[in-house]
């Protein structure tokens, strides 16, 4: 198999691979996951970007930068319907659709091929292969002698598989880089893109052990190339050892930070930033406390930031700039199956409606991990006991009341509040700024930022349907993965509205894009 | 709370009413949504509008259609984005073709002629179809085209609430009480409102609320499935139609590819709006069979919604003089609302302040299935 794409991307400097639609904002991948609108990665060939045929790098120079706040200000929300643009519609249409960033279809392409569909019918499918996911699958397979079926979108363990060793009992089912793609009226959707394979498949009881990802933060300039998130980063240094030598800032607050910051450190120059005033210096990188602002800079990819402390302003020159601010739960797959949002006041994010154990409204549906707003340390021993819950359940038994007792206090950690009482009354963690207007985007994917969702907010478009109808946020190829849960909080705290209020939108299948290929039916 | 004219529904034909009832000045105008403005079919649909219909009656009122739809950016002062791009009927069987032909002499007639493509010139003028060896020609329509339906929505909202019309959303209507014969109120979840004339437009759920009235209608909401692609530079410049398929195309302004398929198994009633592995795979075998690289376009996003089906897939609008008093309603649409809904709202309106139906919309009354009079629609897509 040839060499993995992203490898040699990634050492040549992660430049820019497109640039975006509306406002030709040179881009780069946030995460590598097939949903990232930077990224493709088809199966046959290993991987290649987005888009190969047509990659035209995009012109460096800081007036580009400029030019781009003037046109943002020109085309923000209701561009359409402007007096001269809706008056000289019938003459300007095709001029202003050719003017998308958006790359030729691909009809000389003839890769085809021929799909296999395995239909699975597993007493548990468990979703997520990472903490949580791995070891209620385990707990289970103790405790059940029944078929277990273990999905996990890239390796087992998830990100966490670079810091510790995490290890699936032998009876599991595992099935690794096969992507969930959700549910549907005649069973649950699953791909493997390596193996070729579409499975359908229908469980008795299925786990959602989806974890959380990082939140694109919330900043001036937050969408340059080399704004990365932690995963991402702790990717490129062990897997691709494309992060060496390099001079990184990791941006956050909490031990999740400081544990990215120490990781990379071993082989990078790494400050943090963050907001917390600890004044500990035992670790072996660089900390900058205290931080109230942050700016990026530089064209066509990050060169440097800008951040106000409490010792003035500062700037400095970096390659990267990595992510830890916050984790919003991956809660596409669960609002998807139609339950409910709901805020967990520990986490201060949405999360779904649950009950102890990991139970659900929905009776073979279950809950648990950062998905469910379990807070990180308590993943494992949450797991656990709610194992016992579907195992007690299954038998038709009450649950174990000392393990039903430790789902009960963790249940209780979480703090979940009804969204339609849930204010968000405290600044959220990934926003960087005092002020809702500039460059300071929230759907990369369409180039809607802060200031666009304000305007709309502010033109009586009160409901996030409706928003995300005048403005296409949500609408790109992520689906709200990275601006769902960030708009629904900024409103929230913006327009001190409870975020029922406000509402979410509704999830739709599949949850990443999937190309035709691999849907194709074979019958006649 | 009280209001002169209650609409049930805040979807394209009951905002079209409320705008056009407000425009006339004709006293306290109230719309009541179970959710948000448009969130049924009017933000579930395609987003086209064709002339071309199987029943002459029903191609009439198109046109007229379209022709309002031209001029709704300058009613409500939003772009609905409307550009005439066309529908490509491939046809593939002398029967439909023979059909076509026929129709054709009927479109010649109302001004709105059909072109016939050879197969040459279908895929010389539309280089990203795959060529079918059995493709027998193709009737193009230049009359037909797209709009933005969240646009028309928005438009319609937006004037309705500058000329002092009252929009409550989050507010399900529960039974529409009478008193002596005629409505006097409707009760809903948030309290009753008191009101004169209350108009039906609630869609696919519009059907237990007029049962509840004494006003039963034969509609049967049937679940369509529709998804996107990811965007691409804007190539399909046309709604394609593959007649043997079942299956329709085209591309929206953004870039992304919207189409699907009739499976055959469609749902009935008002079931849960999701979707079938069966179809969308189903979908993509006729894709990538109809047009170009097709296998390596990725799909983004499906959807589901319901075409409020009538016995002869034309729609109701107006009141039959046996019902209370009052009621009135604009429904089973059959799953050409968007495209006709403005107009259709736009005459109702009329209808209830003047008492008299047009000579456009006297075949579309509900008394039709009572007297025998159907409006059969054969040209349905999907």
């Amino acid at each position: 198999m040839a060499e993995d794409p992203f490898k040699e991307y990634c050492r040549n400097g992660f430049q820019p691979t497109n640039a975006s639609m509306k406002l030709k904002r040179p881009r780069a991948p946030f995460t590598k996951k097939h949903w990232c609108p930077w990224i493709r990665i088809p199966s046959q060939e290993g991987g290649y970007l987005y888009p190969p045929y047509d990659y035209k790098p995009v012109k460096p120079g800081y007036s580009a930068s400029f030019i781009t706040k003037i046109k943002h200000s020109l085309s923000k929300a209701g561009f359409y319907h402007q007096y001269i643009i809706r008056k000289t519609w019938n003459h300007i249409w095709k001029t202003i659709v050719n003017q998308s960033g958006n790359p030729p279809l691909p009809i000389k392409s003839n890769t085809e091929n021929n799909i296999e569909v395995e239909h699975i019918e597993p007493e548990i499918l468990v979703i997520g292969g990472g903490k949580a996911g791995v070891t209620i699958a385990n707990t289970l397979s103790s405790l059940l002698e029944k078929e277990i079926l273990l999905i996990e979108e890239e390796k087992i363990g998830g990100h966490a598989r670079y810091m510790e060793k995490i290890v699936v009992n032998k009876e599991i089912i595992v099935m690794e880089d096969t992507s969930y793609l959700g549910f549907f009226d005649d069973g649950y959707l699953a791909l493997s893109r390596t193996k070729n394979k579409l499975y359908k498949i229908t469980p008795k009881i299925i786990v959602f052990a989806t974890g959380a990802r990082d939140a694109l933060p919330v900043f001036e300039n937050n969408d340059l190339p080399g704004i990365i998130s932690s995963e991402l980063a702790l990717e490129m240094q062990y897997k691709y050892q494309c992060l060496e030598r390099k001079r990184i800032a990791v941006v956050g607050d909490g031990d999740w930070a400081k544990k990215i910051a120490d990781s990379l450190s071993q082989k990078n120059n790494v400050i943090l930033l963050t907001r917390e005033h600890d004044g500990k210096k035992e670790s072996n990188y660089e900390v900058l406390e205290g931080i109230k602002t942050l700016k990026a800079k530089g064209y066509p990819r990050i060169q440097k930031i800008s951040i106000i402390t409490p010792n003035g302003k500062k700037e400095i020159e970096i390659d990267f700039l990595v992510v830890a601010t916050a984790r919003h739960p991956a809660i596409e797959p669960l609002l998807q199956h139609d339950l409910h949002p709901s805020y967990t006041a520990t986490l201060n994010t949405i999360t779904v409606e649950s009950l102890p154990g990991g139970r659900t409204r929905i009776e073979n549906v279950f809950v648990i991990g950062e998905v469910s707003g379990t807070p990180i340390t308590l993943i494992e021993k949450e797991a656990e006991a709610s194992a016992y819950v579907i195992a007690s359940d299954i038998r038709s038994r009450p649950p174990d009341p000392k393990k039903y007792g430790i789902a009960k206090e963790i249940y209780a950690e979480k703090r979940l509040v009804p969204i339609n009482k849930a204010i968000v009354k405290e600044k959220p963690s990934f926003w960087y700024d005092k002020r809702v207007n500039g460059l300071q985007f929230l759907c990369p994917c369409e180039d809607i930022t802060l200031e666009d969702i304000v305007h709309t907010w502010n033109q009586g478009f009160d409901k996030l349907e409706k928003i995300k109808r005048y403005t296409a946020l949500g609408t790109g190829p992520c689906q709200g993965k990275l601006c769902h849960i960030t708009t629904i909080l900024l409103l929230s705290y913006l327009t001190e509205k409870t975020i029922g209020e406000i509402g979410v939108f509704r999830q739709r299948p599949p949850l990443e894009p999937v190309e035709f290929t691999y849907l194709k039916s074979m019958e006649e | 709370m009280k209001c002169k004219h209650l609409i049930i529904g805040g979807g394209v034909v009951g905002l079209s009413v409320a705008l056009n009832l407000l425009l006339e000045k004709e006293g306290k105008v109230c719309v009541i949504e179970k959710s948000y403005v448009g969130s049924g079919g009017a933000t579930r649909n395609a987003g086209r509008y064709r002339v071309h219909f199987g029943a002459r009656e029903n191609t009439i009122f198109a046109i007229e259609s379209a022709k309002y739809l031209k001029k709704l950016t300058s009613i409500t002062g939003y772009n609905i984005l409307l550009t005439q791009t066309g529908y490509l009927w491939l046809v593939y069987n002398e029967e439909t073709a023979k059909q076509f032909t026929e129709k054709n002499l009927e479109y010649q007639k109302l001004g709105v002629p059909l072109t016939y493509l050879e197969p040459e010139e279908v895929y010389r003028k539309h280089p990203y179809l795959r060529q079918q060896k059995d493709l027998l020609g193709a009737f193009y329509g230049p009359q037909n085209g797209s709009f933005h339906h969240d646009a028309v929505i928005y438009g319609l909202w937006k004037k309705s609430l500058k000329l002092g019309g009252i929009v409550k959303e989050d507010v399900t209507a529960k039974k529409i009480i009478t008193e002596k014969g005629r409505v006097a109120a409707v009760e809903t979840d948030k309290g009753i409102i008191e009101a004169d004339n209350v108009i039906v437009t609630a869609g696919a759920w519009s059907k237990p609320l007029l049962d509840q009235a004494g006003a039963e209608l034969p509609l049967v909401p049937i679940r369509k499935e529709i998804m996107v692609t990811e965007p691409y530079k804007y190539t399909i410049d046309t709604f394609i139609i593959d007649a043997k398929r079942k299956t329709y195309f085209s591309q929206t302004l953004k870039g992304e590819i919207i189409g699907s398929c009739g499976t055959g198994k469609e749902k009935q009633g008002l079931v849960p709006q999701t979707n079938t592995i069966e179809w969308m795979r189903k979908f993509a075998k006729h894709l990538t069979q109809i047009l170009k690289g097709a296998d390596n376009i990725r799909i983004m996003r499906a959807w589901s919604g319901f075409y409020n089906k009538t016995p002869d897939n034309s729609h109701i609008i107006g009141r039959d003089r046996e019902w209370p008093e009052g009621l009135y309603t604009g429904t089973g649409f059959s799953g050409h609302g968007f495209m006709m809904g403005p107009y259709a709202g736009k005459l109702l309106a009329e209808y209830i302040i003047t008492g008299k139906p047009s000579d456009l919309m006297k075949p579309f009354l509900p008394t039709r299935f009572k007297e025998n009079k159907l409006v059969p629609e054969a040209f349905v897509v999907g």
